[in-house]
């Protein structure tokens, strides 16, 4: 018995799977894909012309009898950053409430305390939508996204979807 | 004499050992796999031009790039103007007609229509369909101060571009 299994083992073959077409197949495919590869991610934001702050409050003002909207417009200075907000069926003194004016610390600007000032009055008038953003002549490009994505959301939370970009009057 | 004979008998022809390269090329193979774009970049980034990354998940239609670093002004590849202490040099503001910018947008326009007119003669050349209006890539430098970027959208919305996309990095 031990003699026989001994005979059987002794026969066997070793067996050796043929990697060499999946090799020639995986050295044809490797360069294709690291050609076509894209390793730099690049995102959009969709933008028109940018307008005058007075022309940004008549093309983007919502129409009267309609729920309440507040539409924020944020000026990003060189020091900081003013909000103001509007809607037509509010009056003076509820609008003055929301108004908020942010220092700058340092070189970076206070967009966490303008995110969750405008989670705030979102949460308080969830129609809201509209953002218009007034960056002054010398503010940079990467300063203007940051507080877009600021206006944008609130880490998960959505917060105003439309980002107008406009310039001060005058 | 017998103890080489010996030798050559019992020597062994190495085999190369593929086990582990194919375990490489395997998770090679499957990275690649994941990071497949079915639309490659085609744009090639002016080396001195750095965007910002932004949480933006728009992704971007094919059309005109313009770049605009901190020294010039790209347009699809060729300089159409320069920068020079935050200003455009051979731009009045006032009268931007006559930059080489806005000239070299305005036939850029007219070539844009021209195609899009050959692409429509026979098709829906009698049918009034609202066309997609052309629009521009704008790949601006993190650091380019907002005045540029606001002139540059000017002249170029005066050549007839009025839709744009802001180009930034998916963070």
């Amino acid at each position: 018995m031990a003699f026989g299994a001994r005979k059987r083992r002794s026969g066997d073959l070793d067996i050796d799977i043929d990697l060499v077409p999946i090799m020639n197949m995986f050295l044809v495919l490797i360069p294709f894909l690291l050609m076509s590869s894209s390793f730099m991610s690049l995102k959009a934001i969709n933008t028109s012309v940018p307008v005058s702050s007075e022309a940004a409050q008549q093309s983007v003002a919502p129409p009267k009898k309609s729920p309440v909207k507040i539409k924020a417009m944020i000026e990003l200075n060189v020091n900081g950053i003013s909000l103001v907000a509007e809607a037509d069926e509010l009056n003076p003194e509820a609008l003055q409430k929301m108004a908020l004016t942010l220092k700058k610390r340092g070189k970076a600007y206070p967009l966490e305390q303008l995110s969750q000032h405008l989670a705030s009055i979102k949460q308080q008038y969830p129609l809201s939508d509209t953002v218009v953003l007034m960056p002054a002549a010398k503010v940079t490009y990467k300063d203007i996204v940051k507080a877009m994505d600021a206006a944008r959301s609130l880490g998960q939370l959505p917060l105003f979807k439309h980002v107008v970009l406009a310039s001060k009057a005058g | 004499m017998k103890s080489m004979i010996n030798q050559r008998e019992d020597f062994v022809p190495p085999t190369l050992q593929i086990t582990s390269m194919m375990d490489m090329f395997t998770i090679i193979l499957f990275f690649l796999l994941f990071s497949f774009s079915d639309k490659p970049d085609e744009i090639q980034l002016e080396k001195s031009l750095s965007l910002p990354s932004s949480s933006a998940k728009i992704d971007y239609n094919n059309a005109i790039q313009l770049m605009l670093s901190t020294e010039k002004i790209i347009l699809d590849g060729k300089i159409v103007a320069t920068i020079r202490d935050n200003k455009i040099q051979g731009v009045d503001i006032n009268a931007p007609e006559k930059s080489a910018l806005y000239q070299t947008l305005v036939k850029e326009m007219e070539r844009l229509k021209t195609l899009q007119k050959s692409k429509n003669i026979g098709i829906e050349a009698d049918q009034n369909i609202k066309k997609d209006q052309p629009h521009i890539l704008l790949f601006c430098d993190e650091e380019l101060p907002y005045e540029v970027i606001q002139n540059t959208v000017e002249i170029t919305a005066a050549a007839g571009f009025s839709n744009f996309q802001l180009m930034v990095m998916e963070q």
